[in-house]
Order: C-alpha cells, then structure tokens, then sequence
C-alpha cells in the first residue's frame, strides 16, 4: 500500500513539476520593456536600432514602446517609478540626466532615480550656417555677429536642448549676441535656415546635413567634437578654430530604475558592451554619422554621466540658461 | 523623367511590392474607419516587421496605410458624424447629411471617387514637380505661415452656421484650448493644471470624438422616440449615381485637388487645412450653394479630393528636402533610416529606384484602394440602414478603443467624456462647434509662426507686409475675407439644421 502511494506521489509530482516548468521558464524570459520617451521617428531609430541587438546579444525579446512628452520626461517618470526588476528600462538622450537638471528648474522625473546601464552611442554636433551668410569659417561667423550685434537669427528648436547649449556657450565664449527665435523642433530649424529665415543653427551630425553641404545649400563651418570626423575630414574642430573648450557631444544611453540589483545590473551592462563591439551595429552607427563610444561596464558608464554632467552644468551656469516653470 | 518613372513602375509592380502596397492600404483603409486608431499609431506598431522586406518594400507599405486611412478616415465621418482625424471633420459636414437622407452610398462613392482622382493628380505633380515643389515650400517662413493660418482661422467663420459674434466667441475658445501645452520658446507646460498628460496639449483625436462622435450618439438617443428620422430600409444597396452628380462633382474635386497638393507641401503641415480649405472655396464658388450642409455631393468631393491629394504631396518634403512636414512623415524618416537610407536634397540621385518606385506605388495604392472601396460601399450602406441605436453601442466601443489607442492611457477617453459635455451644451444651446475645432487646430502653429515672425524682426510688424509672398497672401486673404463679410451681411444666416 505504502510502495503505491508513493509511486502515486512520485507521478503527481512529475505531472506539477511539469505544470510548473513553463511557468518557471515563462517568468525568466517574460519580454523586457523597453520605454523610448520620444515619438516614432528620429531619435527614436537609434532606440529601435538599439533594442534589435540588444534582444539578440541579451537573449530575451524586447518591447519597444515609445512614451512621448514633456521632451523625454513622460517616458522618465514612468521607468523611474518603476519596479527595479530588470523588466522596464529607458533608451534615453544623456541630456536627460546630463543637463536637463540644470537646465529646467522643474523636472517631472527625478534623475536621482535613474541608474545608468550602458553607453548606446555617441552622436557629434556641427556649426552650420547659411550659405547667404557669406562665412566660411568660425572667426569670420564671429566678426560678422560682432559687426552686427543681435541681427544673425538663431532659430532655436528645443530651448534648453543640447545644441542650443552648446550655441549659447560659442556665442557667450565669443562675445556676441544673437538674436534667438523659438521654433517648434529640429526639422522647423532646418527649413528655416535653407529658406533664409535663419542664419546660423548647430545641428546633429547626419546624412541629411551631409547631402546639404555636398550641395552647397548649407555650409558646416566646424564641428564640436576632440577630432575631425571621419566622413568630413575637410570640416575642422571647435578647438582648430579657436575654441577648445566647445569639445561637446551627445549620446544615447540605457538606464533602469533605481535599486537594480547589482547581478541584473552586470548582465545587462555586460550586454550593452556586446551590442557597441558588434560590427553590423558599428556599421549601422556609422552610416548615421554616430559613433559607438568606449564604454564597457555600468560603473565606467556611471563615472561617463557624471563627468557629462560636469560639462554641462558648466555651460549653463556660465550662460545663464535657465527654464523656469 | 519618363524613363525614370516607368523604371519606378516597373518596381512599383513587382509581386513583393505589389503585396506590401497591398496590405498597406487594406491596413490603412481599416485603421482609417476606426475613429481613433490612427496611420502612426499603426505604421509604429508595423514597422518592425517591415525590417526584413528591404527599405522599399517596407516604405510602400507604410506609405500604403497612411493614404489609405484617409480614404478610410471619410467613412465613419459619413456614416455616423465620427470623424477620426482633422481632415474627416469637414467632410462630415455635408457627407453626414447625405447619410440622413439615405444617401449614404452616394456619399461614399463620391468620397472614394474623388479622392482617387485626386491621388492620381496629386502623384503625377509629385513626380514631374516634386524637387521645385520642395524648394519652393521653403520660402514659406514663419511671418507666411502665420497669415495662411490667420486667414484659415478667420476663414472658418464661413464655415459656421451660427451667428458672427458665436463663430468669434468659438475662435477664442478654441485658441484656449490650442494653449493648453509646452511652450515653444520655454518648453514649460502651459494650463496643464500640474498633469503630465496635458504637458504637450491636448490631443486632436479626443476632442474631435466628443465634439461629434459622442455629441452625435448624445443627440440621436435624447431626441424623443420617433423624432428622429430613420434611414429607409428600402434604399437600394448599391447605389447608382447619377451622371447629374458626377458632373456636378468634377469640378469640386479638381479645385479641392489644386488646393490640396498646394497646402500638403508647405513643411509643418499645411494639410490640415487643406480639406477645411477646400470646403470653403466650394461653399464660395460652387453651384447649388444653399444645399451646403444639407447634403451637398460638392461638399464631399472637395474635401475628400483635398485631403488626399494633401497626403500624397506630403511626402514632397521628405523626399525632396528631408525634412517631415507632420508626425507620420517624421515615422517614415525613421523607417527609412532604420532601413539604412537617408533622405536628403539628394534622395533622388542617390536613389532613384527607391525615390520614383515610391512616386510610382502610390499611384498603385489609389487604384487598389478604388478597387477595393467602391465595392465596400454597399457593405457600408448595409450598415447605414440599421437605426442608429442599434450601431451607438459599437460606435462608442470604437471610440473608447481609439481614444485608449492615442497614448495608450485612459486620460485620452476622459478627455473624450469632458468634450463629449462640452458638445452636449453646445447642442443645447445650439452652438456649432466647427469654429472651435478649426481654431483649435491651428492655434498652435498659428502661435509659434506668429512668436517666430516677430522674434525674427525684433518686434516689428512690417515683417509681414515687407516680404512678397505675405503680403501677396495678406492681400488675397484681405479680398476673400470682405467678400464673406458682405454675403453675410446680404443672407442671414439659418442657425441650425
């Protein structure tokens, strides 16, 4: 009686173990959400771009879901609150954390809340003018916005945003004034200046602006980063032409909500690392005129932020630019 | 230029192509009848599974369900005064009317007509003009924008029913609400009342569903029993219209594809406007003039030919200039990257299959959505005879999926619930609210040209006088405007229907 009962018991926890194991297995890979706080669209591909090799090196499927507003804060608040079990993380811009604090005297996230992961990608800002100007160089754009104080139009699509800070930090290290006309967005800036409604903009490096220099429509007169970019070598750096502080960039990064454990928070780190070594996403970077970065553990990411943070709090207390509600 | 556009048919053609246009515009065609579920909302959703099909397949059918939603958009507009997005609001107006007296089956073939002529007009433009087209819609700046938008705001008083002062009373309301949101200089939230969701304004797709939508299922079930007029049952499924109506809807559909194609390529979206546009040079200059909104087949085509031609010449300056002129644009830009090309000056150098195979699958899409949709009509109709208490309870099911869809947040149907109180006073009251949507929509836009006008010129309002194609629209606006103030003067206005 004794042996049939157990034999019994052995099957009917065969059958629960079996019950169980998909359950088990189901929890483990339950598809990791990954929130990009912008609309579908620019920047959101270099998310997309992203989250597909991520979900590759990582092993799990990943939901991309876009949370747009209040310029990437929407989308913060709602990782930032979330709970810190590796299943909600944020694809943001760094500006986020690096500069937004300083910059908006009311945020509706709180950075302290974020931790960082890893590093995405790098992306490089250039110094463009219309080719009406008649300028071909920085000192030449310098002299004329010294002759003319205030006339050179700057249309501003994101007040506060990271090319508008870094404008705000060549005019303040320059000297000059300018006069700041708010308009809705990157794009609206770019049709602004090709329609001669603008005169100056500093725009994210792409294929777009590429095309427009090769035409002749705009002209780039340098870009922010240490060295020359690769595909513009002719275009010479903020620091060639007279303003080595102005060594800026932007870049894209993974962040969680606070309290990550530290085994999660290596596993996805050592993830990010896999995803900026990968040649296909090198590649893609590439060809949009990005870069991967040298980042390859969450804590090397953490030191990255804070020194990013460093720079741009610099700029705005030295430009005073400060969005009150 | 011919060679380049038959080598683009040729790709436009193959059978891989061919099926991505295909369930395109189905998808499109689907999405557009559902108030709410909007083209980006789905082209997001889809574009992952387009990465495997190449950039051109997966651009035809993303392209595919953007125009193909506003064939569809018209369809619950007719149907049950729902429309979906900003351009099914006016063809609502006189296509709703022509449901109520039965003739919704005609409706719809005019609207499906139309918007295929137009679509084959409006890509043939793209294709022999679009790289003009484009340089040209950069001479819009801001101080052009803001008289275009002033003069469509005044504009719109033609639209209402009510009287001046009333239109007045509902532009201001609705350049309220167009405030409530970021602002464009400080990016602070304005009249968000604290509320994170209403930090970027509030949402076209709310408050046109409890505007009219709602308001219509409100009115049709509080109107006492038997007050109502119901659709005869025995009006014939499928419709013939007569050579009469189509004749008289050739020349609406042409001067609503004109205005259309013009407006769709002005970047920052002149297409919104372009049906509303289109509605009011009709209600001037067409024939049979006391019969709009009543149920004036002119009143359809006009619009509906606006608003498709104004999607096909959207995509101008994506392909020409790259720059998105509205939201959808901007998804295609990032498809197109994600694939690997990037739209620039030069797109149709560097890429000619990719450039005039999309000019080509577009034209492919209008003909499969013609196709598919003039026979869909006596489905439609089939659906239009049942008594519309027994279609409220799907309709407002759609309604609260759509609005849930927008941000995928219920705040987007309690917003449709305040505007849904809001349309009831008015119809109490007997307001028309047409004043308050058009406001609503190009308050916004309206204020940042304005802002970026008289920032650009430190203040000075000559800047809108002393640049030619401003002050060529000042004066031309300034014409149509005194005439409307004269007929109003002449007819009085009836206030309701």
């Amino acid at each position: 009686m004794i042996a049939i009962h157990n034999s019994r018991r052995r099957v009917l926890g065969a059958i629960a173990a079996a019950i169980a194991l998909p359950t088990i297995a189901k929890a483990s890979s339950r598809p990791l959400r990954m929130v990009i706080p912008y609309p579908p669209g620019p920047p959101d591909t270099f998310g997309r771009l992203f989250a597909d090799q991520f979900a590759a090196k990582l092993g799990t499927q990943i939901v991309v879901e876009n949370k747009a507003g209040a310029g990437g804060g929407v989308g913060a608040d709602l990782v930032a609150r979330s709970q810190p079990d590796g299943e909600t993380l944020l694809f943001a811009a760094g500006s986020l954390v690096g500069s937004n604090p300083y910059v908006f005297t009311k945020l509706m996230y709180s950075p302290e809340q974020l931790v960082p992961i890893g590093l995405a990608s790098e992306v490089n800002f250039i110094l463009t003018v219309r080719p009406g100007l008649g300028v071909k160089t920085v000192s030449a754009l310098v002299d004329l916005m010294r002759r003319e104080p205030g006339r050179i139009i700057y249309p501003n699509g994101g007040p506060g945003s990271l090319p508008h800070l870094a404008f705000a930090d060549f005019a303040h290290g320059a000297g000059v004034k300018y006069n700041d006309v708010p308009v809705r967005g990157g794009n609206a800036v770019l049709a602004a200046t090709l329609g001669g409604n603008g005169d100056v903009f500093v725009g994210v490096a792409s294929e777009t602006l590429q095309q427009y220099y090769n035409e002749g429509r705009l002209v780039p007169l340098a870009v922010f980063s240490k060295e020359r970019l690769a595909q513009m070598p002719a275009v010479p750096t903020m620091g060639e032409s007279g303003f080595p502080g102005l060594a800026l960039l932007g870049y894209y990064g993974l962040f969680g909500p606070k309290g990550l454990p530290d085994s999660l928070l290596k596993r996805l780190g050592e993830a990010v690392a896999q995803v900026s070594a990968d040649p296909g996403y090198r590649a893609r970077l590439t060809s949009l005129y990005a870069t991967p970065g040298s980042v390859s553990t969450p804590g090397e990411f953490a030191s990255y932020v804070k020194a990013d943070q460093a720079i741009w709090s610099a700029i705005v207390s030295r430009t005073g630019i400060r969005i009150t509600e | 230029m011919i060679e380049q556009l038959l080598v683009g048919f040729s790709a436009a053609l193959s059978w891989t192509n061919f099926l991505f246009c295909f369930a395109g515009v189905v998808l499109g065609t689907m999405v557009g009848v559902l108030p709410g579920v909007g083209p980006l909302v789905t082209i997001s959703v889809l574009l992952p599974f387009t990465y495997g099909a190449g950039p051109m397949a997966g651009i035809i059918m993303l392209a595919g369900i953007y125009y193909g939603a506003q064939y569809g958009g018209s369809t619950t507009a007719i149907l049950v005064n729902m429309p979906g997005e900003a351009s099914s609001v006016v063809t609502a107006i006189d296509g709703y009317q022509m449901a109520r007296r039965g003739k919704a089956g005609q409706a719809l073939a005019i609207a499906a007509v139309a918007s295929f002529v137009a679509g084959t007009l409006a890509t043939l433009l793209v294709a022999l003009f679009g790289l003009s087209l484009g340089r040209l819609a950069l001479s819009f700046g801001p101080p052009e924008y803001a008289i275009l938008l002033v003069l469509g705001i005044c504009a719109s008083i033609g639209l209402s029913r009510g009287p001046l002062l009333q239109s007045l009373g509902g532009i201001c309301i609705g350049l309220l609400l167009a405030c409530v949101g970021a602002d464009v200089a400080t990016g602070s939230p304005r009249l968000a009342f604290g509320l994170p969701e209403l930090a970027d304004g509030l949402g076209l797709v709310p408050v046109a569903l409890g505007l009219y939508g709602v308001t219509e299922a409100i009115r049709v079930l509080s109107a006492p029993a038997g007050s109502v007029a119901e659709i005869d049952p025995n009006i014939p499924v499928r419709p013939r219209l007569s050579g009469a109506e189509l004749r008289a809807s050739v020349a609406p559909t042409l001067r609503g594809t004109a205005i259309g194609s013009v407006l769709g390529v002005l970047p920052g979206g002149g297409a919104a406007i372009a049906s509303f546009a289109a509605y009011l040079v009709e209600r001037r200059t067409g024939t049979r003039r006391e019969l709009f909104g009543h149920g004036n087949p002119a009143g359809v085509a006009a619009p509906e030919a606006a608003n498709n031609a104004a999607a096909q010449t959207s995509f101008v300056p994506l392909l020409a200039l790259g720059i998105p002129a509205n939201a959808v644009m901007a998804l295609m830009l990032g498809a197109l990257m994600i694939h690997g090309v990037v739209p620039g000056p030069q797109l149709a150098d560097l890429q000619p299959t990719l450039f005039w195979g999309l000019i080509a699958s577009m034209w492919v899409g209008n003909a499969i959505l013609l196709v598919l949709n003039l026979p869909l009509v006596g489905l439609w109709v089939r659906l239009s005879r049942l008594p519309y208490r027994d279609l409220v309870h799907a309709v407002m099911i759609c309604t609260c999926v759509g609005a849930f869809s927008v941000n995928t947040s219920g705040f987007e149907v309690a917003l449709v619930a305040l505007f849904a109180l809001l349309g009831w006073f008015f119809l109490r009251t007997g307001i028309d609210p047409i004043t308050i949507m058009l406001a609503f929509v190009l308050g916004a836009p309206l204020e940042e040209s304005l802002r970026a006008s008289l920032t650009m010129s430190h203040g000075d309002l000559s800047v809108f006088v002393t640049r030619p194609v401003s002050v060529t629209l000042l004066l031309l606006g300034g014409v149509c405007l005194l005439l409307l103030i004269r007929s109003r003067g002449r007819s009085p206005r009836d206030s309701q229907t």
